[in-house]
């Protein structure tokens, strides 16, 4: 009774942690059908576990999913690209200058609460529907994690380490890469790992919203034709998606984390 | 003199970067001279009348009461849940996925469901508010739990410290800046739904007019709905940090007297 094993983790083994997680899907999947068998869902609107499932294997066999599938990860692609591109080293820029740092941290810290649709509207006049709109809204959104994370991380290198630059008479360039790009590369990751988080779900808020091409476009017709097998179907493919795009970038958050050096 | 310099480098440093913005934001609108880009005086005159005492209870009332219910109902509901997983461990292993699943499930894309299902009511768009908070909170709590300092729970052990009272002394506390960063992140997801939920067949909502100005090509309006926005996403940040700063400031008291 006293210890109750609080570091549990070691007590599974690796199959038997394997075991108990498909049990908890395979029991969640027999509830869901029990529940809209017995009625305790409303039959006539909520589809079923083997219905949803089945309208996912339809789907699967349409073209429409998979061209709006390829839509909604080009744009995610577009978007990180260019949220990249800008959001690291406008980090490195504002967090290697100790003034610079200081003036935009309070705007940046004021502007990250602020919810990612907030643009949509003006993007959408400015833009119009279509490609452009998933995307500049995809690069907004993803831009700000990167860019905090970044500047965060080269902000707080060790002065040890800058003193070593120093004394070996790094360059200026050397510097920044070598020193501060470095200590900075985990922070760097799990900036990454969100931004692909968020560019995911913004993907899909700009084709259901905005009507971007896109899953999040199809989810948005499927609502409107009051289709809830085809909702469902597709909600459960969007899902799947965000599980491989969050579990990619979290191994490569872990591969970054690596370089870690411990002080 | 010194004091005076650095009392004005902590009020009107963090002020430079929004001045230099806004400035700039002001000669883009006068250079563009764009309808989309309406200038400063008309968003602000825009923004007063949508904002007056009427249009907040006309517009602001509906989406803020909607994440008043929603929010706390998800946070609870989660912290209870989240406890009860917590302790027992074959749950928490069993319900790893099916929890993953759901946080990588943008919040977003569920709402077309609870829309279809339960209609456009308010009632629908606090159960979405809570479901998005609910899953975002649940992680952190049961991570918070089963994570917690080995030393702290052996030395509850010690002192004999179970039921409730290890509960609401050892395991929340030890817990609380986790569980506090999820009720955070919930607070923000929580007002982006609140917003996405009111562009589906809603006529009132912070969401609603802004859309609607968009449709409508009333663009001042549509920025004074964008701004609105803005500011109820950084003021209940602001009013987050305020709330958790006894908790802080309690564990930081905590740090220095097990420090000493």
């Amino acid at each position: 009774m006293g210890t109750n094993g609080r570091r549990g983790e070691t007590s599974y083994g690796r199959w038997a942690r394997f075991a108990l997680q498909c049990s908890g899907i395979v029991i969640l999947a027999i509830l869901w059908q029990i529940s809209s068998i017995a009625g305790w869902l409303p039959k006539a609107v909520a589809p079923s576990f083997i219905q949803t499932i089945s309208g996912l294997w339809q789907i699967s066999h349409t073209g429409t999913f998979w061209v709006g599938t390829a839509n909604t990860f080009k744009a995610w692609a577009y978007g990180m690209f260019v949220s990249i591109v800008i959001g690291i080293p406008l980090g490195l820029l504002l967090g290697s200058n100790k003034v610079v740092y200081r003036l935009s941290r309070p705007t940046i810290e004021a502007v990250r609460p602020i919810p990612p649709i907030v643009i949509l509207p003006v993007v959408l006049v400015a833009v119009g529907y279509g490609f452009n709109l998933s995307a500049l809204l995809i690069a907004q959104g993803a831009m700000w994690p990167l860019l905090i994370m970044t500047s965060y991380g080269v902000a707080t290198v060790p002065q040890v380490a800058l003193d070593t630059a120093t004394v070996f008479h790094f360059s200026f360039f050397r510097r920044l890469f070598f020193v501060r790009l470095a200590q900075a590369l985990p922070l760097i990751g799990s900036g990454v790992r969100l931004a692909a988080a968020i560019a995911f779900a913004v993907a899909i808020m700009a084709g259901l919203v905005g009507g971007a091409p896109g899953l999040g476009q199809l989810l948005g017709l499927a609502s409107q034709a009051n289709d809830l097998p085809a909702l469902f179907a597709l909600t459960t493919a969007i899902g799947f998606f965000g599980v491989v795009v969050i579990s990619v970038f979290s191994s490569v958050e872990r591969r970054l984390n690596r370089w870690k050096v411990s002080s | 003199m010194r004091r005076h310099t650095s009392w004005a480098i902590r009020f009107v440093a963090p002020l430079l970067m929004p001045v230099v913005l806004l400035g700039g934001y002001v000669l883009f609108a006068h250079w563009q001279s764009n309808l989309y880009f309406p200038s400063l005086p008309r968003i602000y005159s825009a923004f007063k009348t949508t904002w007056s005492p009427h249009g907040l209870r006309l517009n602001a009332w509906p989406s803020l009461s909607n994440l008043l219910l929603g929010y706390p109902a998800g946070l609870l509901s989660a912290v209870l849940l989240g406890i009860l997983v917590a302790r027992l461990r074959a749950l928490r292993v069993a319900s790893e996925p099916i929890i993953a699943f759901f946080l990588a499930l943008p919040s977003v894309a569920i709402v077309p469901i609870f829309i279809v299902l339960f209609g456009p009511g308010p009632g629908t768009k606090q159960l979405i508010i809570a479901q998005a908070v609910f899953f975002q909170v649940l992680v952190n709590v049961i991570d918070g739990l089963s994570t917690l300092d080995p030393t702290l729970a052996q030395s509850a052990d010690l002192f004999k410290i179970h039921g409730f009272r290890r509960l609401f002394l050892v395991d929340l506390p030890g817990a609380g800046s986790q569980i506090l960063a999820g009720a955070r992140a919930g607070l923000s997801l929580g007002v982006l739904v609140m917003i996405v939920s009111e562009l589906f067949n809603t006529r009132f909502g912070i969401g609603a007019v802004t859309l609607s100005a968009q449709s409508s090509f009333d663009f001042p309006t549509m920025w004074a709905g964008m701004v609105f926005t803005a500011i109820i996403g950084i003021g209940l940040n602001g009013l987050f940090s305020l709330a958790e700063r006894p908790y802080l400031r309690r564990a930081g008291l905590l740090q220095t007297t097990t420090g000493a």
